[in-house]
């Protein structure tokens, strides 16, 4: 067709010319300075910039390990470092300092894991420390200089990023980090200007002392690190709460006792207390977050890049939220996260109830309490928790090593905190882009999912059942649907079933009805299909004829089935069992979860496309 | 043919090619000239491979992946991912300069050893060495274009090397002397660069340099420069040429046809040629299972417009099915897709769609930025006019600009441009363009919305500071030219790193 070939002629030409030019080895790239040296090494061999921190780790009784062979990080700062903290705690050597405060800076450097810059974001890293405290990252741009520094923990920029030694990575920092002192309960208690009202409060309540206590002597696991949303006096003051007993007086009802948990002001108060140490980033990054007046939830928005708490619409209403004080908030504490809550200016339009198209427009005073939930849908990700988001590999560009989820025996603890299998083995893997010669690539949600080791056939070695941990889900009724890839192992459909299964939810009755991976979805248009109970629910993905009888055996739709209305008994996380009930295939990709209310406007829409946004549009056509 | 030897081992030192005697031998005849400038030209072709994209493949992510509009796919690497985080390091591949100083290079040799030929071979007229060397001078002004655009501050290597995409031992030169040098390249070549191959030779036409892509370089490089009288004459002279047009887009079929797949309309001004023989990448790249980049979907809606509910078929050719495809999981469409609206996808064989690096409908965009800035700015949204009839832009697309006001002439011509040339590799030159304008006089504001539109939520904060600091408009010097070349000093961005 086009285009006559001008260059054919010449090619031999430059190839010759091109040939020539190389004509000598090539020098070994390295890629920093220093190839096979460990952390104290590289810090001994450079004196000049680390003798001090070199000092430092000799005094703690550090320098041994960190010669060893492992897989650490550490922040290391720079001798100028060294000296501005000297100056600030008043010293002028780093020996008049006391040893046991030093023990625990050098461990806030500290981090058994290998991290790169890749990723610093905008909030905490996930790994702990080795003092048991998260470290931020985050970066700042100086107003004046225009320059933007990478910051660590608001107390230190980075001078120098991932030096890769023997035993792990090494960033230079400008700064000694100085981990947190005070629990959130003694920071509120620093601060009476700002939080005296909400304090005094938490005191009479008794949740002050549950904010009191270092992680390492709290009993309760699920409390050690929590998050405190509080309100500073000026909100309440806007909300006529002027005093402790304003705020007595609006909230004191049920349970006459202060301390009790079904007090109403105690549970005002516990509804301000995210369990888990969530910085902003982390509230932004998900729907809903569990409180310590569980079951009860706070609702997240991330709008116009600031973060709107229980900001809800629903039946037509619409309940403007309050917004997050960027600038008060992800302060960290010994044991968790303070964050401060303030007006939220809204602008917002959504259809009412008479289905006109309205737009409300105000500013709330900031103040929130618990508000009364309805049921709304949950599409849940199930590649999606604290171990993939670890793994290193989480929605990045693939990984020919896809992280498996294994237990060394049937009664080790599972990898995966509330998840778990019966046997030993793995549990799942975690899959993106192109690994194990498998393309995860099409239309997988978040561009992930996971392969479950699920099967039901005696003297095999798949896990006849596997638990999984779910999202927030309000209490209420809803319509399951699980959403996978399609794939026959061996064999064809319906000879073949690959792995037959069912739901069941805290242990309840199964799902009424069940759904085989290498089942196919029916013929129809959108509206045939949720008649039959079936949906497609990727954007994309789908070849335009995903199911026709001449492909019959290979065609792998993404596709999801209703499993039938199921009963959630309590609003919370809540643990769904998928259970093999016959056959056993390698291919049991999931990909996604929906629990959508029974008498949501649609079951169908939105669908989601690969980067996780929602798509609300009728998947075309007929198939 | 030819053996050539080099076994000097100080390659980085040596100025003068080693193989000085059979390069003598090499400059004989006006066909041997002629091959090498061809040859110049092929070094634009290799496709590559992930781990060393070929130089069309980088022409898109430079000017995409860091931008608001194309986003990672299926399949992506980590250096992929960095480089849409704002993540840049120097060891990632997408950070090597080399593909641009190899056609430099290429550039360099004939530039430097054709004026031999002439002593050798008395049929070549001084008439037809100039053109030749002219393409050279504005092939290597357009590669030294993007190390501007891209690094800023880069080694002005102006003589034949003895290595092909290594340069010499050379310090960086200044963003100006780099634009000087740039503009000096152009002067030489429109003052030779011939009009046409000769009839029946459009690819030649479309693909080597003429009076008229040497223009559209030059306007291209006086907006970058804010000289916007040079950039208007510039622009005029391609106008008045009647040579070019657009492309009927009241057909979509046939626009999508005749200035995609079939390439060398005439609209187009100058192309990179591909052919059946010499495939680009967006088989391997944009158009399998594993494609990996693809439309930032909720951006397109933003950037197009969604079409009216009661009329869903009115909308911009430039969308859905034109530039990208909704159908296709974003794939983009331009580059990947084998008809308007289709669902057709080019084969191993058949992605041969060329690389346009100018077309008219730039021409006439970048003329109007240059009346908006020049006080012409009823002109100015003329032309946008123009552009937006000719695609059938949605109304409300339309913007209520002030023809007195630059800002919001301007302004309004980035958001037709985003529509216009979508994944053609310009849309982070023209935000940048815009973001520095007067010396950052709106402190980058267009540059951090537009990325901040589509940043993670975790990483919105990390990806707007960076972008505060305009030293990361910049990419990194890659490790390895750091190593090679130790007069080489880092981007000041990148020190830390």
């Amino acid at each position: 067709m086009k285009k006559i070939n001008i260059h054919r002629i010449s090619v031999l030409a430059l190839c010759v010319m091109i040939l020539a030019m190389v004509g000598c080895k090539k020098e070994p790239f390295v890629s920093t300075t220093s190839s096979q040296v460990n952390i104290t090494g590289y810090l001994e061999k450079d004196p000049e910039k680390f003798s001090e921190w070199t000092k430092i780790l000799e005094i703690t009784g550090n320098s041994g390990f960190l010669q060893a062979y492992g897989d650490y990080t550490m922040f290391a700062p720079t001798n100028e470092g060294v000296k501005r903290y000297l100056a600030d705690m008043g010293k002028t050597s780093v020996e008049q300092l006391d040893v046991e405060e030093l023990r625990r800076v050098v461990r806030f450097h500290l981090l058994e894991d290998t991290i790169s810059s890749r990723q610093f974001g905008d909030g905490k890293l996930n790994t702990l420390t080795m003092l048991g405290q998260y470290l931020i990252t985050g970066s700042s741009n100086s107003g004046t200089s225009g320059q933007t520094n990478v910051v660590i923990n608001r107390q230190a920029n980075v001078d120098l990023f991932n030096v890769r030694l023997g035993n792990g990575y090494l960033h230079v920092i400008d700064n000694v980090l100085r981990p947190a002192k005070l629990t959130v309960a003694e920071m509120l208690k620093a601060n009476p200007a700002e939080f005296s009202i909400f304090t005094e409060a938490l005191e009479a309540t008794g949740l002050y002392n549950a904010l009191n206590i270092s992680p390492v002597d709290n009993p309760k696991p699920d409390e050690r690190f929590l998050t405190v949303i509080a309100e500073p006096n000026s909100v309440l003051q806007a909300a006529n709460i002027l005093s402790f007993e304003d705020l007595k007086t609006k909230y004191n009802s049920g349970n006459p006792d202060l301390k009790n948990p079904e007090n109403g002001v105690y549970k005002y108060l516990a509804y301000h207390i995210l369990l888990g140490a969530k910085y902003l980033a982390d509230i932004a990054s998900a729907q809903s977050h569990i409180t310590l007046t569980y079951p009860e939830i706070v609702q997240a928005k991330f709008r116009n890049r600031e973060i709107i708490l229980d900001d809800m619409e629903f039946n037509g209403n619409y309940e403007p939220g309050v917004q997050i004080v960027k600038a008060k908030s992800d302060v960290s504490a010994i044991n968790g996260v303070l964050h401060t809550v303030g007006p939220y200016q809204y602008n917002h339009t959504y259809t009412n109830g008479n289905g006109d198209v309205v737009t409300a427009q105000g500013t709330t005073n900031g103040h929130f309490a618990i508000k009364v939930r309805v049921p709304f849908p949950v599409y849940w990700d199930v590649a999606d928790m604290p171990e993939t988001r670890n793994s290193g590999f989480f929605r990045t560009g693939g990984s020919t090593n896809p992280p498996a989820f294994r237990k060394t025996s049937a009664t080790a603890p599972s990898p995966v905190k509330g998840w778990d299998w019966p046997k030993t083995g793995d549990g799942f893997t975690y899959q993106n882009g192109v690994s194990g010669g498998q393309s995860a690539g099409h239309a997988w949600v978040f561009r992930d999912y996971l392969n479950l080791f699920l099967g039901n056939v005696a003297s095999n070695a798949r896990q006849p059942w596997i638990d999984m941990k779910t999202p927030v889900i309000v209490r209420g009724e809803y319509y399951v649907w699980v959403c996978w890839r399609r794939k026959n192992q061996s064999g064809t459909w319906p000879a073949s079933d690959g792995t037959t299964a069912r739901v069941r939810i805290d242990g309840g009755d199964p799902s009424p009805k069940t759904f085989a991976f290498a089942e196919p979805i029916p013929f129809g248009d959108t509206k045939t299909l949720e008649q039959m109970g079936w949906k497609f629910y990727t954007s994309t993905g789908n070849p335009a004829n995903p199911w026709d009888k001449i492909a019959f055996p290979y065609n792998q739709p993404w596709q999801a089935k209703n499993l039938g209305l199921m009963k959630i008994e309590t609003t919370g996380e809540h643990t769904l069992r998928m259970e093999a009930i016959r056959n056993s295939q390698n291919a049991n990709n999931l990909d996604m979860i929906h629990f959508i209310p029974k008498d949501w406007p649609s079951q169908i829409l939105p669908r989601f496309r690969p980067d996780g946004t929602p798509d609300f549009t009728d998947y075309p056509g007929t198939h | 043919m030819m053996v050539f030897s080099a076994s000097s081992c100080n390659k980085w030192l040596d100025l003068k090619p080693q193989d000085g005697i059979i390069r003598e031998d090499f400059w004989k005849t006006k066909e041997q000239l002629n091959s090498a400038v061809i040859g110049a030209y092929s070094t634009l072709l290799p496709a590559g491979t992930s781990g060393n994209p070929g130089l069309v493949w980088r022409m898109l992510v430079w000017g995409e992946l860091r931008a608001d509009m194309m986003g990672v796919g299926m399949l992506t690497s980590n250096n992929e991912l960095d480089f849409w985080y704002h993540e840049i390091l120097p060891n990632s591949n997408l950070v090597n300069w080399a593909s641009l100083y190899t056609t430099i290079n290429a550039c360099n040799t004939v530039i430097q050893f054709a004026p031999q030929v002439p002593g050798n071979d008395n049929t070549l007229s001084q008439e037809q060495l100039n053109a030749y060397l002219a393409e050279m001078h504005g092939l290597r002004a357009m590669m030294y274009f993007y190390l501007l655009r891209l690094w800023g501050e880069v080694p002005l290597q102006l003589k034949a090397s003895s290595s092909d995409s290594q340069i010499e031992q050379l310090p960086k030169s200044s963003k100006e002397e780099v634009y000087k040098q740039i503009v000096a390249d152009l002067d030489f070549a429109i003052q030779y660069a011939p009009e046409s191959y000769g009839a029946g030779n459009l690819s030649k036409d479309k693909g080597r340099l003429t009076q008229y892509s040497v223009s559209a370089l030059q306007a291209d490089v006086y907006l970058w420069g804010e000289e916007y009288a040079k950039c208007i004459e510039a622009c005029e002279r391609i106008e008045n040429s009647g040579k070019f047009g657009l492309i009927d887009g009241s057909d979509p079929i046939n626009w999508f046809r005749t200035l995609y797949v079939d390439g060398n309309s005439v609209e187009g001004i100058f192309e990179i040629q591909f052919d059946r023989q010499t495939t680009n990448p967006w088989f391997a790249v944009l158009a399998g299972d594993t494609y990996r980049y693809s439309a930032q979907i909720v951006r397109m809606d933003a950037i197009f417009g969604i079409p009216d509910p009661a009329t869903p078929t009115v909308q911009d050719i430039r969308a859905n099915g034109g530039s990208y495809s909704l159908g296709a999981g974003g794939k983009l469409w331009k580059h990947a897709g084998t008809s308007y609206e289709g669902t057709g996808l080019v084969s191993a064989n058949t992605s041969d769609k060329n690389w346009i690096v100018y077309r008219y409908a730039d021409v006439l965009l970048m003329k109007a930025e240059a009346l908006a800035w020049t006080n012409r700015g009823q002109e100015a949204l003329d032309i946008v006019n123009v552009i937006r009839n000719r695609a059938g832009a949605l109304a409300i697309t339309a913007e209520p600009a002030d023809p007195s006001s630059a800002y919001e002439v301007s302004d309004y011509i980035l958001n037709e441009r985003a529509r216009e040339f979508a994944f053609e590799g310009k849309r982070w030159f023209d935000l940048l363009r815009h973001a520095k304008r007067n010396n950052y006089e709106r402190k980058a504001q267009v540059l951090i919305d537009a990325v901040a539109a589509v940043a993670p939520s975790d990483r919105i904060e990390a990806i707007t500071n960076k972008l505060r600091d305009y030293r990361s408009h910049y990419l990194p010097i890659a490790t390895s030219e750091l190593q090679a070349d130790k007069l080489l000093e880092q981007n000041p961005f990148y020190k830390t790193n």
